[in-house]
C-alpha cells in the first residue's frame, strides 16, 4: 500500500526510529510501511495519521482497495 | 508503562528461579549419574550442551530485563520490540505455514518409517497425534477467545 509517511516524516524532521517510538512500532515496521511492503493495522494507521494531524486517507492510499 | 515495568520485573524473577532450579536439577543428575542407565557419550554431550545453552539463554534474558528496567526509554523500547504489529504478523505467518509443513512432513515420514521400522513408525505417529492435539486444543481456545 502506498503511503505519504516518508514525505510527512521528513517534513516533520523525524527519523524512522523516532516516529516508531511515537506510534509504538519498530524502525523496521516504519521502513516496511514506507516501502509499501506492509499494510498498517487500523490502530497504527490512526496513530500515524493523528500524529501528523491528518485523516487516515490523507496518509494512506486506498485506491488499490477500491479497484477490488 | 508501570504495569509493564512490574511485568518485566516478575519475568526477571521467574527466570532467575528457573535458571537456579535448572542448575540444581542438572547438578543433581550429574552427581546421581552412577544410579542412572549408562548413556552413549553423544547423549551426555547433548545434555551438557542443552544445559549450557539454556543457562546462557536465561542469563541473556535476565540481563536484557535488568537493562530495560533501569530507565523508561529502555523499557519503552523493549515494549515496542515485544508488541510490534509487523513482528507479530511475521511470527503468525511463519507459525501458520510451519504447522502445515510439520504435519505433512510427519505424515510422510510416518508412512515411510512404517515400511522399515515399527518403533520409529509408532514414535512418529505419537508425535503426529501430539502435534494435532495441541493444534486443535489451541484452535478451540482461540475460537472462544476471539
Amino acid at each position: 500500500m502506498k503511503t505519504r509517511i516518508a514525505e510527512l516524516r521528513k517534513q516533520h524532521k523525524l527519523s524512522q526510529e523516532e516516529l516508531g517510538l511515537i506510534v509504538g512500532v519498530t524502525r523496521q515496521t516504519i521502513t516496511s510501511l514506507e516501502t509499501g511492503k506492509y499494510a498498517a493495522s487500523l490502530v497504527l494507521a490512526y496513530k500515524i495519521a493523528k500524529h501528523f494531524g491528518l485523516a487516515i486517507e490523507d496518509v494512506f492510499d486506498f485506491s488499490e482497495l477500491e479497484e477490488l | 508503562m508501570d504495569n509493564y515495568k512490574v511485568q518485566v520485573k516478575t519475568r526477571k524473577n521467574a527466570l532467575s528461579l528457573v535458571a537456579a532450579a535448572t542448575l540444581l536439577i542438572y547438578v543433581g543428575l550429574v552427581f546421581y549419574r552412577g544410579g542412572l542407565p549408562e548413556l552413549p557419550s553423544f547423549i551426555k554431550g547433548f545434555h551438557t550442551g542443552a544445559f549450557i545453552g539454556a543457562e546462557l539463554c536465561f542469563v541473556f534474558f535476565i540481563a536484557k530485563y535488568i537493562k530495560a528496567n533501569k530507565n523508561d526509554a529502555g523499557l519503552k523500547k523493549l515494549y515496542i520490540e515485544e508488541n510490534d504489529e509487523r513482528s507479530g504478523l511475521i511470527i503468525h505467518s511463519a507459525s501458520s505455514l510451519s504447522i502445515v509443513m510439520i504435519l505433512v512432513g510427519l505424515v510422510i515420514a510416518s508412512v515411510i518409517a512404517g515400511f522399515f521400522n515399527p518403533l520409529i513408525f509408532y514414535t512418529l505417529l505419537a508425535t503426529l497425534l501430539f502435534v494435532l492435539i495441541v493444534f486443535f486444543a489451541l484452535w478451540k481456545y482461540y475460537s472462544k477467545k476471539h
